[in-house]
């Protein structure tokens, strides 16, 4: 049974149909790609899934359940954990704090209790900081800890992101271009980020992607959107050959001489990768589309 | 879509007036809904204001009630130098001034601040307003003359209505039609309406949005004015602060009935506020309520909308 | 770059993690004179002065109170409660009642009137406060005039226009003892307050306040963190009210009008938002502003030649000085006191003196609802 799935959802604002009869289903374990050119309704997707919006038709379930009523809320309480476009934190507070809002729904102690101080609410709080130093320490953010987020630079903006969500122990993992503003090397690293997390935690992740060969990478599925609906679904190779998905990428009709040409590069740097087998950086000629 | 079902909210606006109105006439509440109409106006005078700085700048000018009383003051100062008609003009000018020194050292500085700190911010010159007020003045009341003195010329369902009341009522209707059409025919009404939703864009356009805002604030401090001039001397008395504490919040509360992005609405909702305050004021049911019965049933009638219709009557869902 | 440098460019960040400051001796001796500067004025310094002074300085101590619990709601929340006063009120007369209509001790008398304080924002919030920052504004400007209007003209509750008496508790019924007595709740509601801060709740606070959707997101229950911000918030309000009952001996149900909630929103913005010490600078200011500005020699004589058809006397100051002050606060120095001493207050904390330290950056908040 798929750990989280929508069922033809549809929502329109306003005089546009930002997402039509969209199905995606994520699969325990899965990491599962959302592509397709901007507006074309994957970060409303996303929305709808966490519950920002509700659908004007359709559902989405979790193992099974129907949570298309549930508040946004309740939806992280069962382990949906999503980051955003522009850096979902709260940059007005430290690192620090926001490790530790993150693990909110892991403070089991009531609120009077930690406004008096009790001893429970004390103990849980010092196992809340060591949670954070630890993912800090992780993800290379200790010396940043007591630093405010507003005004650190993009890239540790993003870092910081995927340890609060992480803080917040999640089983499945909502990501929002996650790679946007990296370059080649970064985004390799995050890869095996990625690839990693999904082998320590158990998680199970959606993203929603515009780096083609990071997709092509580590996602087992892939679905494409253009203009609100479902354009192609498959494994990753089959999506990117999909004249419709070129189509929606480059605006034009495929030409067979560019996908041959294209075709070739692959194959060169199917071979290259072939021969160094420890993980360098790919290239630009692997940058394809 | 036809003309009908554009107008849905109007007509359902219309017949809850409507249906208030005959349950009135039905219960001998005659008076009260005379009396009600005329106030009500007067409310509604004051909600445009507030309605037109909501569309324009985004916040709730607690202030508006303030230009009314700045207005007073001045009036009843001149009327003593030259004739009442140079005197209500002075006062006009006053409120306009006072408007346009607003939104330049407060609204300005706040163009990007969040809406809440801009309103506290207007709170904030309500209550230096006040505070010159008892300073410059007294704390007492004194009292103002009226434009026209006639009290008897008609009568409505048995109830007098003074000359100045139907100037007062008169007025709101001829600027709740004028605003109306200025913000939908109008370019410069249209430009207004799209600085407040896209100051960017307007602006990339060629549009100064700061000029606009300025003058809105103008507009909105002028219509502040009228409204105290011309509904006040009917009581013939004022005092510090007078705009703020009776007519502020009734008028708000008509401005959130009718929606506070329609100028029509406005009206009405300060008109309805007006007949339900006047009803709670005599009407036996509410006469156990301790003190100013309208006051709570007012406050009820806020709550009402904002859990039932926050959109009020003919305000768009947010 | 070199290692070292390196080590620079970090402790420009968190420099404290990396080599913490400790002042030298003379620091030390210089923050601990500074403090018992402190310690001498609250405490030492109006056992000598006359009793109708001691009535003016609790009542700085009460609306240091106010100001702190108006900060819950306008600081860590967000949202503006222009009805404030209402909240202090009916828990003054709920203690004068409690304790003259039913014969109650003081104590019970305050723990009811902290308790109707809470009751009333759990009941006014829940209504209301689904609804955006601005109407929700409105609500509470209404509410605090249905409690003029109305409330406050319940003769059972209020004795009509004559107010109720509040005697003090026994054995703190001299104005000096229950300054102190004050001084401790005062010291209460800080305490509650630094722990709100320190637990899951007051994280949550600010995550709503700045980003309610990312708030949500986080498994963080948006109207029940507003909810619980404004029950404490009225809590803490209604206690002061009580306070405020005993040390007047008295309630009068008219002075609990719109000017009041604007004073109050006033001291605790230009006190400073979030800032413990400025809000209990913020709101001994302006309790004690018509009694400064009598003390000040030559200052009343100042404000009386300012040109204007009448005098400004001390009384009236305060309500010209306080609206100036907000409008200035808001549009120039948005951190208010709090701001503006903090290089101090991190002095006094044995960090090094730096006047550029402006605290957490100011960050826009989202208006998106969750």
């Amino acid at each position: 049974m798929p750990v989280l799935e929508t069922v033809e959802v549809s929502i329109r604002f306003g005089g546009v149909q930002a997402d039509r009869d969209v199905s995606v289903a994520l699969g325990e374990w899965e990491i599962v790609g959302i592509i397709g050119p901007n507006g074309a309704g994957k970060t409303t997707l996303f929305n709808l899934i966490t519950g920002f919006h509700r659908p004007d038709s359709g559902r989405i379930l979790h193992r099974g359940r129907d949570i298309t009523r549930l508040p946004v809320h309740a939806r992280a309480e069962l382990g949906i954990g999503r980051t955003f476009q522009n850096v979902g934190l709260v940059k007005g507070a430290t690192v620090r704090d926001n490790l530790l809002t993150a693990q909110h729904r892991h403070a089991r102690y009531g609120p009077i209790a930690g406004l008096l101080g009790s001893p429970t609410a004390r103990a849980i709080e010092r196992e809340l900081h060591r949670h954070a130093e630890e993912l800090a320490d992780a993800l290379g953010l200790a010396e940043l800890l007591d630093t405010q987020v507003a005004g650190l630079p993009y890239g540790t903006l993003k870092r910081v992101e995927i340890a609060t969500v992480l803080a917040s122990e999640p089983e499945i993992l909502l990501l929002d271009e996650p790679s946007s503003g990296m370059g080649p090397e970064e985004a390799h690293e995050l890869g095996d980020l990625l690839l990693r997390l999904r082998r320590e935690f158990g998680l199970s992740i959606l993203m929603i992607e515009h780096h083609v060969p990071l997709v092509l990478r580590i996602c087992d599925y892939v679905y494409c959107l253009d203009f609100g609906e479902l354009v192609t679904h498959g494994a990753p190779d089959d999506v990117r050959r999909h004249p419709q998905v070129v189509a929606a990428y480059l605006g034009e009709d495929p030409d067979p001489a560019v996908l041959a040409v294209e075709a070739q590069l692959e194959a060169f740097a199917d071979l290259v990768d072939a021969e160094l087998p420890d993980a360098d950086p790919p290239d630009a000629a692997e940058e394809g589309g | 879509m036809g003309l009908l079902a554009a107008r849905r909210d109007l007509l359902i606006g219309l017949a809850i007036t409507a249906a208030l109105v005959v349950t009135l006439l039905a219960t001998d509440e005659d008076a009260a809904l005379v009396i009600g109409v005329t106030t009500g106006s007067a409310y509604g005078l004051v909600a445009l204001g507030l309605v037109l700085v909501y569309k324009s700048s985004g916040v709730f000018n607690f202030a508006q009630g303030e230009f009314g009383t700045v207005a007073l003051y001045v009036l009843y100062l001149l009327d003593f130098e030259v004739g009442y008609w140079w005197a209500f003009a002075g006062a006009l000018v006053a409120a306009g001034l006072f408007g346009f020194v607003t939104e330049r050292l407060v609204v300005r500085p706040l163009f990007d601040a969040p809406r809440v700190t801009l309103l506290v911010a207007t709170a904030g010159v309500a209550l230096l307003a006040i505070a010159v007020e008892i300073w410059f003045g007294s704390a007492q009341g004194k009292p103002i003359a009226k434009a026209f003195e006639r009290v008897d010329r008609v009568t409505v369902l048995g109830v007098q209505v003074s000359d100045q009341r139907l100037w007062l009522i008169a007025t709101v209707v001829v600027l709740a039609v004028l605003l109306g059409l200025f913000f939908t025919r109008t370019n410069l009404g249209l430009a207004i309406i799209a600085a407040s939703q896209e100051p960017t864009a307007t602006e990339l356009v060629g549009i100064s949005v700061r000029r606009l805002s300025a003058f809105t604030w103008v507009l909105a401090a002028l219509l502040g004015g009228l409204a105290a001039l011309i509904a006040v001397p009917d009581g013939g008395s004022f005092g510090p602060g007078i705009m703020t504490s009776t007519y502020l919040i009734p008028a708000f509360t008509g401005a959130v009935l009718g929606g506070m992005t329609s100028l029509p609405g406005a009206f009405l909702g300060g008109v309805l506020v007006g007949i339900i305050q006047s009803v709670a004021t005599s009407a036996p049911l509410f006469e156990d309520i301790p003190g100013t019965p309208s006051t709570l049933v007012v406050f009820v009638v806020l709550l009402a909308v904002l859990v039932v219709r926050p959109q009020g009557l003919l305000g768009k869902r947010a | 770059m070199t290692v070292d440098e390196r080590a620079d460019a970090r402790e420009g960040q968190s420099g404290e993690r990396q080599r913490p400051f400790r002042p030298s001796p003379a620091g030390w001796v210089a923050r601990a004179v500074v403090l018992a500067g402190v310690a001498w004025l609250v405490l030492v310094f109006p056992l000598s002065r006359p009793a109708t002074e001691l009535v003016d300085f609790t009542t700085a101590v009460c609306y240091a109170i106010v100001a702190l619990s108006l900060n819950v709601l306008v600081g860590y929340v967000g949202q503006i409660s222009l009805g404030h006063q209402a909240f202090v009120g009916i828990g003054a007369f709920t203690s004068a009642y409690l304790m003259t209509v039913h014969g109650h001790s003081f104590w019970v008398g305050v723990v009811g009137a902290a308790a109707v304080g809470g009751a009333q924002a759990l009941v006014l919030g829940g209504v209301s406060l689904r609804v955006r920052g601005l109407y929700f504004a409105l609500v509470t400007l209404s509410y605090g005039l249905v409690a003029e209007q109305n409330i406050f003209q319940i003769q059972e509750l209020t004795g009509g226009g004559a107010g109720r008496p509040a005697p003090k508790p026994d054995w703190f019924d001299t104005e000096w003892r229950y300054y102190f007595l004050c001084l401790a709740f005062l010291a209460l509601v800080l305490y509650v307050d630094w722990r709100l801060m320190r637990s899951k709740s007051g994280r949550a606070l600010l995550a709503v306040r700045e980003n309610p959707r990312v708030a949500a997101t986080l498994g963080i229950d948006v109207r029940l963190a507003t909810l619980f911000a404004f029950v404490l918030s009225g809590t803490f309000a209604g206690l002061a009210g009580a306070l405020i009952a005993s040390n007047d001996t008295f309630v009068s149900p008219n002075v609990w009008n719109f000017n009041l909630a604007l004073v109050f929103v006033i001291m605790t913005v230009v006190g400073g938002l979030r800032s413990r010490t400025g809000l209990v600078i913020g709101g001994a200011l302006f309790a004690l502003l018509p009694y400064l500005i009598e003390q000040i020699p030559g200052l009343d004589d100042l404000l009386a030649d300012i040109p204007a058809p009448r005098d400004l006397t001390p009384e009236l100051a305060p309500l010209v000085l306080g609206p100036l002050l907000l409008l200035l606060n808001l549009t120039v120095l948005p951190g208010g006191i709090g701001q503006q001493l903090r290089p101090f207050v991190r002095w006094l904390g044995g960090r090094r003196f730096d006047p550029r330290d402006r605290g957490l950056k100011e960050v826009p908040i989202s208006d998106a609802r969750a």
